[in-house]
Order: structure tokens, then C-alpha cells, then sequence
């Protein structure tokens, strides 16, 4: 597929070291701007605003993470992610993640994803072994895709004079229906399948050092069973704690398409800072956030409403005005001929029949100038005025 | 093609055989809707002069085979507007040049709604070879609501190139007219909560292509043509 089906902006925050984290609260706020681009759109700029929280205790920690992006085309994306860990003794550890996204913050709607993954870690030594398991519903214009995935994993870590490397080799499989998404991603079914298989192997390593930390992945992907098509994803991140509470963080890289979360594959640059309180801590990895569209139906504060009926359409126009005023409305359907609109409860009413096709209409108050009813596209009417376009199917 | 463009154009193009060709099968219909519907419209305008000049439009109108009711209905928009003589014959003289693009462009369709939907888009500055591209590109169905809603787009700000990029490829993917004015209606409700034109544009129509694709995806029986990506089995659910 030559353009990415559906258009969303991700941000990923600060991929860096995972820091020893000291036991207690800590509150952060961060603010970044990034450049998002996928595959057969433009890049687009986006700025993102996030506040999340951390409560740890010796076995147990959870972690809320909320943050808002928003386009300069103004789509925006709301995220909040709920992460969990336990650790009843030394060498094992249990993970639960949650989240939920909105795609489409400009506007209410039904368009999102909803995640749910499960690690358990192993520990000897220094090395972490792990297993892991997830699922995650997608819903995108009107269609609700499942997805599922599988992980293994090592995770090690070494101290040296030099600073702190962590390695974490990820093997995952996973199945989807997103064909949006897979499609978009350029891997494609070569013949039929209940579902697209993906196979991706990722590498990070990370290295910290006082104030320092960076990080840098590499992710493979190929395509199983009657899935083809494959991909490279890659990651870098610098974060620099600059003094006190403040955290700079540089980013880019591309990432692979995730079903799971319903990411869209993109590449990405961008700057966040981060402002913490509490116990001082570098900023964690944090998964993409999403934005896209939903459906949304009626404009807010429209003076018109189109109800469908057998060959064209019944337009309902509502004006507010004193109860004393002349309303008129007229339009192309009825030879412009003005009509005077009763007056119903607290506005002044009209319903119009109409047919198939492109409509023009006008309304005025008190003899006042004609005028497009608001909510309409609004085009000039040959007159000096202005007049709405209404499109019935 | 800039609208002062397709003005001069069009004045030419009235001349141009293509359209005198059609003219004697319709003038006979269009005399019948000028003799007996502009009368009225026209006796309401007092200058003797305007009102001549009007009758003489919609009259060489009819002669070259363009739909005179869209050019009485603007006659009567003026007159609800209490607009002067020499305003409303002016509108409809630009109307009239607008037609005459349109029906050059859109031929062989003689439809008054599908003719005036196409001088409403020229109004708003879709140029003349969008509009041929679009009778190509459906040449049987009528073009009135596509050409609504991208004069409808257009006018709520959606760039002339997206715009009619996007409706076109909508038509090419079979679009209905019920999904192209549904789009219509999503954008304009997008562009009012604050999304920009352009890329509410692009949002709204994926989606409406990814209707129908999914659609197309759920009626598929059989191995799927080497054009049409194959799709899992079991496809995401319709809300």
C-alpha cells in the first residue's frame, strides 16, 4: 500500500537506562515537541504535554502516566498508562501493564486502543530472564481489530567505572487483524489467513552514567505464515539531568507498526524536558502515544440538523433570536421564496424538505442581511452576501 | 486555473461547437421552463433594461442548450435579497458563463441539478479540468453530491488540490453518495471543533476508504484479484 491508511502521531518518550529507583513518591511533568512522519504522509509537527506519578515500596511499585499530544494540524491523542510491578522475593517479579488511549482529543468519539501486557521476570545473577503475554483492542473508523502477542526476553546489567550497560534481547510474536495498520506498514497476506503473524527480534542497550544516560535499539521484523513483507525499526535517546528537577531528553529513530497498541509505524525526532519531584530519577521508557481520528456526527452549536429520509433529507434549521423577531429562512430548493419560521419552544424552527444534491441556503433575522446558518460551509452568493452549501445524499 | 481564467474560457468555450452541437435537441425544453417560469420571476424586476438583458441571457441560455432553471432561481435569490436590477443581472450572468464551463466539462450530462452543482464548484474555484477528470472518472453515475461536497470542502477551507485529489479518489474506489456526503458532513463538524481543514480532510476520507475496503473485504468471496490485498480472515468487526 503506497500511503499509511490512517494518519496518527506517536511520540516516544525518552527510551534511556532504567535507573536504580530509590524507594518513595515521585511526580513528573514533562513537556516535548517532536516531528512525526509515516510512511507516505508528511512529517508533522506535534507538541506533547504528559504528568505522571511513581509509589515504591521495597516489593511493590506502581506508576500512573497520563500525557496529551497535540498536532500543529491540531489532532490530537490522549494516553494513560498504569504500570505495576511485584516482587515478593528477590529473584522473581511480576509486571502488569494497562493502557488506554483516546485518538482524537479535538473531539469525543469511540476511536482508540485499550492494552493489556503481562511480564514475569526471572532474576540470577545478572541476568533477568522473561515471559510475557498481552492483548489489545484497536477501534479505528468503525472497525474493531484484535491483536495478540507473545515475548521472551533476557535482560543483564553491568557496573563498571565507567557507568551502568544493560542489554535486553526481545523475542516476540504476534498476530493481528489491524490490516490498517499492517498494511500501511507494508506487509501484506499472500494468501487467506484468520490473521497477519509477525515475528520481531529487538536489541536495546543502554548505558548511564551520572547525569548521562543513552540508549540505542535495533528491531527486526518478519512476517510468518501466509504474512509477508519485512522491517527494520531503530531508536536512539540521550537524556541529560541538568540540575535539580530537570531532565532534557533528545529522541528519534522509527519505530515498527505495534498491534498490540495500535501504533502506526513512523519516523520520529524530537526534544521533551522533564520536571520531576521526589526521589530523583531519570526519565523511564515510556510507550508511544497515538492520535487519530473518530467519528463524530453533528457541529457544536450548528444552527441546522439533516435527517435522512427516503430520496433526500429533511433539513431542520434552529435559529435563536428574541421571541419577538422575524426569522426567515430560504433556499435554492424553494426558489429562494422566504419563508417565515414559527417560532418553537425557545427558537425559531423550520423543517425543509429536500431532495438529492447540492442545496444553498439562507437565513436573516429582522430583515437583517441573509446569512449562511452556522455549522454550513458558507460560500459568496453573487449578492454580496453569503449563503450555505448543504450536500444531501 | 484562476476563476478569472475560466470566466475568459468560458466565454470562448460558448462559442465552441461542442456546445452548439447539443443546443437544438434541448432548446425546445428550455424554452418551456424560461417562457413559463422566468416570466414571473423576471416581471418582479423594474428596470426595463435589467430586465431585458436577464431575459435575453436566460434566452441564449436556453439556445445553447444550458438548464435555465438554475438562472431563474438565481433571479429570484436576488430578488429575496432586494438585490438591484443591474446586481442580479450581473449574477446571473456569471452563472450563465459558469453553466457553460460546466457543461462543457461535464459533457454529455444535460441535468440542471448536475450542471449547477458544477458551476458551484467553479464558483469556488475548482478549475475546468477537475471537473472533466471527474465525469471521466464517472461517466454514467451523476456527479451533483461529489461535486457538492468538494465545492462544500472548498469552501470550508480544504485546499482546491486535496480536496478534489481525495473526492476523485473516492469515486475511483466506488464510493457512494451517501458516504461522500457523510464526509462532507464529518469535515465540516471536524473543521468547526478545530481540526485543520486539510487534515481533517485527509482523516475523513481514509476513513470512508477504509469503509470500503473493509466492505469489500467482508462481500469477497473467492481468491481475491492480484489488485486486491487479501485480507485476514477474520476481518476487524463493524461497529
Amino acid at each position: 500500500m503506497a500511503a499509511a491508511l490512517w494518519l496518527s502521531l506517536t511520540l516516544t518518550i525518552a527510551v534511556t537506562a532504567r535507573p536504580a529507583l530509590a524507594q518513595g513518591t515521585a511526580l513528573w511533568l514533562d513537556a516535548g515537541a517532536s516531528s512525526v512522519r509515516q510512511p507516505g504522509s508528511t512529517a508533522r509537527p506535534a507538541g506533547t504535554l504528559g504528568i505522571g506519578a511513581e509509589h515504591r515500596t521495597r516489593r511493590f511499585a506502581v506508576t500512573g502516566d497520563g500525557a496529551a499530544t497535540v498536532a500543529t494540524d491540531s489532532i490530537g491523542a490522549l494516553q494513560l498508562v498504569l504500570r505495576s510491578h511485584f516482587s515478593p522475593l528477590s529473584w522473581t517479579l511480576s509486571e502488569v501493564e494497562a493502557s488506554t488511549t483516546t485518538i482524537g482529543i479535538t473531539m469525543p468519539g469511540n476511536d482508540g486502543n485499550r492494552a493489556a501486557l503481562f511480564r514475569q521476570y526471572v532474576q540470577h545473577r545478572a541476568i533477568r530472564l522473561f515471559a510475557g503475554a498481552g492483548v489489545g483492542r484497536t477501534s479505528r473508523y468503525g472497525l474493531d481489530s484484535r491483536s495478540a502477542a507473545q515475548q521472551l526476553g533476557a535482560w543483564s546489567t553491568r557496573n563498571t567505572w565507567r557507568g551502568t550497560l544493560a542489554g535486553t534481547l526481545t523475542l516476540q510474536r504476534s498476530t493481528t487483524n489491524d490490516w490498517q495498520l499492517i498494511e500501511a506498514a507494508g506487509l501484506v497476506l499472500k494468501a487467506p489467513a484468520p490473521s497477519y503473524g509477525l515475528h520481531d527480534a529487538a536489541f536495546d542497550i543502554a548505558w548511564q552514567r551520572a547525569r548521562f544516560a543513552m540508549s540505542a535499539s535495533h528491531t527486526w521484523r518478519a512476517g510468518f505464515g501466509e504474512t509477508r513483507g519485512t522491517g527494520r525499526g531503530h531508536a536512539y535517546a540521550a537524556s541529560w539531568l541538568v540540575s535539580g528537577p530537570v531532565t532534557l531528553v533528545a529522541q528519534g529513530g522509527r519505530q515498527l507498526a505495534d498491534p498490540l497498541r495500535g501504533i502506526p509505524q513512523a519516523s520520529y525526532a524530537g526534544a521533551m524536558v522533564r520536571i520531576q519531584r521526589g526521589r530523583s530519577a531519570l526519565p523511564r521508557s515510556r510507550d508511544a502515544r497515538s492520535a487519530g481520528l473518530t467519528v463524530f456526527d453533528g457541529v457544536a452549536g450548528a444552527e441546522y440538523r439533516l435527517q435522512p429520509r427516503e430520496g433526500g433529507g429533511e433539513l431542520v434549521v434552529t435559529i435563536q433570536a428574541p421571541p419577538d423577531a422575524l426569522v426567515e429562512v430560504a433556499c435554492s430548493a424553494t426558489e429562494w421564496a422566504p419563508v417565515t419560521m414559527p417560532r418553537v419552544g425557545n427558537a425559531f424552527v423550520a423543517r425543509l424538505p429536500l431532495g438529492s444534491g447540492a442545496h444553498r441556503i439562507a437565513v436573516r433575522i429582522n430583515g437583517g442581511p441573509w446569512r449562511a446558518p452556522h455549522g454550513l460551509s458558507s460560500v459568496a452568493d453573487d449578492f454580496g452576501g453569503r449563503l450555505g452549501i448543504i450536500v444531501v445524499p | 486555473m484562476s476563476y478569472a481564467m475560466i470566466v475568459i474560457v468560458s466565454a470562448r468555450a460558448i462559442a465552441v461547437a461542442s456546445l452548439f452541437a447539443m443546443a437544438p435537441v434541448l432548446v425546445a425544453q428550455n424554452t418551456v421552463t424560461s417562457d413559463a417560469a422566468t416570466m414571473g420571476a423576471l416581471d418582479l424586476i423594474e428596470d426595463a433594461t435589467a430586465r431585458s438583458a436577464i431575459r435575453t441571457l436566460i434566452t441564449d441560455a436556453a439556445a445553447h442548450g444550458l438548464p435555465t432553471a438554475p438562472l431563474v432561481t438565481k433571479v429570484r435569490e436576488g430578488l429575496a435579497k432586494r438585490a438591484t436590477p443591474d446586481r442580479i443581472r450581473s449574477a446571473t450572468n456569471l452563472l450563465a458563463q459558469r453553466l457553460a464551463v460546466a457543461s462543457s466539462a461535464l459533457a454529455p450530462s444535460r441535468s440542471a441539478e448536475e450542471l449547477a452543482a458544477g458551476a458551484d464548484a467553479l464558483q469556488v474555484g475548482v478549475p475546468q479540468g477537475t471537473l472533466r477528470d471527474m465525469r471521466r472518472v464517472w461517466p454514467t453515475k451523476p456527479l451533483t453530491v461529489p461535486l457538492g461536497v468538494l465545492a462544500e470542502m472548498i469552501a470550508s477551507g480544504v485546499p482546491h488540490a486535496s480536496a478534489s485529489r481525495r473526492v476523485r479518489d473516492l469515486l475511483l474506489k466506488g464510493a457512494s453518495t451517501a458516504q461522500l456526503a457523510s464526509l462532507g458532513a464529518n469535515v465540516r463538524a471536524d473543521i468547526v471543533a478545530g481540526l485543520a481543514p486539510d487534515a481533517a480532510m485527509e482523516l475523513r476520507s481514509r476513513g470512508v476508504l477504509s469503509l470500503i475496503r473493509a466492505e469489500a473485504s467482508l462481500s469477497t468471496v473467492g481468491p481475491a484479484s492480484p489488485s486486491t490485498p487479501i485480507r485476514p480472515g477474520t476481518p476487524p468487526v463493524k461497529r
